[in-house]
């Protein structure tokens, strides 16, 4: 199964992509009793591949339990896949010995949600972000220096390096976490819902922040958010996530503008839009139903108990991603094609 | 791959990076709320040292400690008395102007005692917490950290050590070891450090996910790294706590152990061998009870404080109480 | 009739620790509530949004100093003591929380819980208490009912928590709902059941709202009129369709231009305010907003302005409110670039 999505960048004549999944999945063992066998799976990530492009921002949406966090931290194997490969800059992650892994992180890095978690309370914001130099042998002094560089790029002052985490407000902290995944001077950044826990206002400076820092250095990011407003603002395209699978991959404008799954459907109509008019008069599909449990997923297609179109075929056979157009993929059996709305459907 | 010194950095919002054109009223953002930041920034151990020092009850423990102390090893220099002079003449006596203390039954004075008693149970219990929380550090963040096989045989040993009588060990084995304060030390860190593994554990258990230790493992962290510079440095403060109290608690054993005759052989002397000696004057001369018992209170009490303080002067979230 | 159901007038709330200034988390609110209406409170963390409504009800702290009146139907709330506050929580102004997580005692049932409310008024015994707790339960669209009834509040999802949360907000039929972020921990899709069977069930029991959040998608969705607030203090108030289509307030306007929208043109850049809120410990003496406001003048920084009428339906408090460009150049310019 191979995804074909069409290089974004044209100045990059390189055939190999930046980073490469291929079929990755990430299961949780369940626990009980006293000799702690394993009951059940937790099916976090089931059978993700992709390809990103350099330079390229590639958005992961999904609610909870889609597993696009596990899949962030299983690319990056700071969670280890249970099976699957990733590969950076044609190099395989997964089968990277320990020292090599040590090696591949400085061309892989991470931002963290939680601006408050993210940061060690007990290290002056200097030593946050100079530690990955410092572990990778740079001097101390050296180290800080470049630290306070990169405080410097996200707006930062680095005389304030001594300072620690909690003298700092939320979208500081942020800031702070992106510089610390900046100074290894990565390839790939993976963001994981980087701005979903700061205020509106400060969100709207660190996504500019992102995209400054994009440019400037050159680098290629797979953005990981529930808020689709967001991700239609900075990605260039997009993978929508459902209970560890995805089920629609596209470029941005087709996927806003023309939607193929019905949950890509029925999540895009459930945002609010801050226009009174639009609200009044848009058509919603309200998806009836909890998002079911990742330990326990339905058969067949994992969509299907709350998809207001499923049929039998559905709950036997769980529809494999394919292509409707060169860059458009989608896994369903009756995707909404040629302009087919899904509100249209379910009156 | 970027090259910082292609764009020095300055701290004017309107002259950022030159790759990309914005309108100045995006520039990147400085600082604006410096209000938080406005004082002079201070070394971690400036800002630990007021701390300490807001800490009222800690000075006071620091103070009584500091005091004792000093008591202890200068104490007997400022009387002519050895701590086992025998002078059968002058036994069972009351505090007098000769001896501040009085005198045990065969005439010694229990004053130079008293001290070189309270030396012995400083030592004690400095030397075992100090054992004990290196041990059960130690022992705490590799069983919380690596868990699968490690994890479950470190808890084994400590649910087994956890259930042992601890004065029946000692009393066994006080029967084969001679009973100097390193001894005594030894044995009881290696009974008590079970307590501060476990507490050690379930806070590296919590701490290991956090995203600030992800961050660290992402950039390449090794094991020894995380647990020494992330993990312990925000359990310290709990260590130091169970520290104190296995401070205490070894004193209290320790005298216990001697009370029951089995701790160090006379004519060297602790505070428990000398409570354990004025059990028969306790009509006739209570004082005799009461006075090493109440330097024993008065040792836990100050180091029970003086670990308060430690704690939160350690703890940079902490605010300084002005 | 036309006194309307609540009136607060000069509303302050301020906490005091122990050698630390007053925080003044709220600086002056004064705004009314029609019958059947819902109000949206809009603000970021620390605007004093939610601590105007728990203040009301009693539910802050002895630290907290409150000022001003709240008159809840001829009854001035802030005058009552915690025993006389407890006849009308729950059942003249109920009040749904942001966290579904920790809004319900983990140890008793969800029935139990809805039936205690019912219970505790007085309108009904234990039989018939959890009879119409699961009626409820139905009402919101809780599956199984009869079932859920009994089920402890870890058997439930978030969604459905939520649910049940508004099933006991309108047990007993109250005359005010207060929503406190009622869906900011949910999922988008289960946002919008949320947002749906609550607004579903303020007109079937014919309550008026106040619907506190951050999220201007769902102010323009569900509320008639809004205020957002910004340092403490409500800085605009108008319509919803007003403040859409013609904010007035410089905040209101930057907020509006710092959300990327479905709607949006797609390569613009966003337009954040720049620098961050003030914090509640140190206000400035002049206007909150003024360190942040493209439009600040010399007599900002010295006094705060008054929430003025500009016209029917729609106040804003700013010195230069005059001075700002009209909205609809500010958008097209947007879209232009």
């Amino acid at each position: 199964m191979t995804d074909t999505a069409p290089r974004t960048n044209l100045d990059k004549a390189t055939g190999t992509p930046l980073l490469q999944v291929d079929d990755l999945v990430t299961h949780f063992p369940i626990r009980a009793g006293l000799l702690k066998r394993t009951v059940g799976w937790v099916q976090a990530v089931n059978g993700v591949s992709l390809r990103v492009q350099p330079n390229e921002t590639v958005g992961i949406v999904g609610e909870s339990g889609c597993g696009k966090t596990t899949l962030g931290r299983s690319i990056l194997r700071l969670i280890e896949p249970t099976s699957g490969k990733v590969y950076i800059k044609g190099e395989e992650v997964t089968a990277a010995s320990n020292s090599r892994l040590r090696e591949l992180r400085r061309d892989m890095q991470m931002v963290f949600q939680d601006p408050y978690a993210s940061l060690n309370p007990r290290m002056p914001i200097h030593d946050i972000v100079s530690e990955p130099l410092q572990i990778h042998g740079t001097p101390k002094s050296e180290a800080r220096e470049k630290a306070g560089e990169y405080l410097a790029a996200v707006g930062l002052l680095p005389e304030h390096g001594n300072r620690y985490p909690h003298e700092f407000s939320g979208g500081q902290r942020q800031r702070v976490g992106i510089a610390r995944a900046l100074t290894l001077e990565p390839d790939l950044i993976v963001l994981d819902e980087p701005v979903s826990a700061l205020d509106v206002s400060i969100q709207a400076q660190v996504i500019n922040l992102l995209e400054d820092l994009q440019d400037r250095f050159d680098l290629t990011y797979l953005f990981i958010a529930h808020d689709l407003s967001v991700v239609r603002h900075i990605s260039d395209r997009v993978v929508v996530m459902y209970l560890g699978n995805v089920v629609e991959i596209a470029d941005r404008d087709t996927l806003y503008d023309e939607p193929a799954h019905p949950y890509t459907q029925a999540l895009l109509s459930a945002i609010p839009v801050p226009d009174p008019e639009i609200e009044a008069t848009r058509d919603r599909v309200v998806l009836q139903g909890d998002i079911p449990s990742p330990a326990n997923p339905p058969s067949g297609c994992r969509f299907r108990t709350r998809c207001p179109i499923a049929t039998d075929l559905c709950a036997e056979e769980q529809p494999a991603l394919t292509e409707l157009k060169p860059g458009h993929q989608v896994a369903c059996h009756f995707p909404l094609v040629d302009g087919a709305v899904l509100s249209d459907l379910v009156k | 791959m970027a090259d910082l010194t292609k764009e020095p950095p300055t701290h004017d919002a309107a002259t950022s990076s030159t790759a990309v054109s914005n309108t100045p009223a995006v520039a990147i953002e400085h600082l604006d709320d410096t209000t938080a930041l406005a004082e002079k920034p201070q070394s971690f151990g400036q800002q630990a040292w007021k701390r300490f020092v807001s800490h009222r009850l800690a000075i006071l423990g620091a103070v009584i400690l500091v005091l004792l102390v000093l008591a202890f090893y200068i104490g007997p220099l400022l009387r002519p008395y050895e701590f086992d002079e025998i002078n059968v003449l002058k036994r069972a006596q009351g505090p007098s102007r000769e001896h501040w203390f009085g005198t045990d039954d065969i005439g010694r004075d229990l004053f130079v005692r008293a001290m070189r008693g309270g030396q012995f149970s400083i030592r004690i219990s400095l030397i075992t917490a100090l054992l004990a929380a290196l041990l059960g550090g130690f022992f705490g963040a590799v069983s919380g950290y690596f868990s699968g096989i490690t994890d479950t045989a470190i808890t084994f040993v400590i649910n087994i050590l956890l259930s042992i009588n601890a004065i029946a060990i000692l009393l066994i084995l006080s029967i084969k070891f001679e009973m100097t304060s390193l001894v005594i030390a030894v044995l009881i860190a290696s009974l008590s450090w079970t307590r501060g593994a476990r507490v050690v554990r379930a806070l590296v258990l919590q701490f290991k996910e956090r995203d600030f230790v992800l961050a660290a493992k992402a950039a390449g962290a090794t094991a020894p790294r995380i647990i020494l510079r992330h993990l312990m440095p925000n359990i310290l403060g709990a260590l130091l706590v169970e520290a104190t109290l296995l401070a205490g608690t070894a004193i209290i054993l320790e005298s216990t152990l001697s009370f029951l005759g089995l701790g160090v052989l006379p004519p060297e002397t602790t505070l428990g061998t000398l409570i354990a000696d004025a059990k028969g004057s306790i009509d006739t001369n209570p004082a005799r009870v009461l006075i090493p018992g109440g330097i024993v209170t008065l040792i836990v009490l100050a180091i029970n404080f003086l670990g308060d303080g430690l704690r939160d002067a350690l703890d940079p979230t902490q605010e300084i109480e002005a | 009739m036309s006194k309307r159901l609540l009136e607060v007038q000069d509303l302050t709330v301020g906490f005091k620790a122990k050698k630390k200034p007053v925080a003044h988390a709220v600086r002056g609110m004064s705004y009314g509530v029609e019958r059947g209406e819902t109000l949206a409170i809009v603000g970021e963390s620390g605007s004093g949004k939610s601590v105007g409504a728990l203040a009301m009800l009693g539910l802050l702290g002895r630290s907290a100093e409150i000022g001003g009146s709240a008159m809840f139907d001829g009854v001035d709330l802030l005058t009552l003591k915690q025993k006389e506050l407890r006849t009308y929580r729950g059942r003249r102004i109920a009040m749904i929380f942001q966290d579904p997580m920790t809004a319900f005692h983990p140890a008793f049932t969800i029935g139990n819980q809805i039936a205690e409310t019912i219970i505790v008024h007085g309108l009904g015994n234990k039989k018939e208490a959890m009879t119409r707790a699961a009626d409820l339960l139905e009402m919101v669209g809780v599956p199984e009912p009869g079932t859920r009834v009994d089920q402890y509040p870890h058997e439930f999802s978030g969604g459905m928590r939520q649910r049940a949360m508004v099933a006991m907000a309108i047990a007993n039929k109250p005359d005010l709902l207060i929503a406190d972020e009622p869906t900011t921990a949910l999922d988008v899709t289960i946002q919008a059941q949320v947002m749906e069977v609550l607004a579903e069930m303020q007109r079937e029991v014919d309550a008026a709202m106040i619907l506190i959040t951050h999220d201007l998608g769902v102010v323009a969705n569900v509320a008639d009129r809004v205020q957002v607030m910004y340092g403490g203090r409500i800085v605009e108030r108008s319509t919803v369709k007003t403040l859409f289509q013609q904010p007035r307030n410089p905040y209101t306007r930057g907020l509006l231009t710092s959300l990327p929208r479905l709607d949006g043109s797609r390569e613009d850049r966003l337009d954040p305010i720049k620098g961050s809120p003030p914090s509640i410990l140190a206000m400035p003496k002049g206007c909150a907003f003024e360190p942040r406001c493209p439009f600040a003048t010399e007599i900002c920084k010295e006094t705060g302005a008054e929430l003025e009428e500009l016209w029917l339906d729609h106040e804003s408090r700013c010195h230069n409110h005059a001075a700002m460009p009209e909205w609809t150049d500010v958008i097209d310019t947007k879209v232009a670039t």
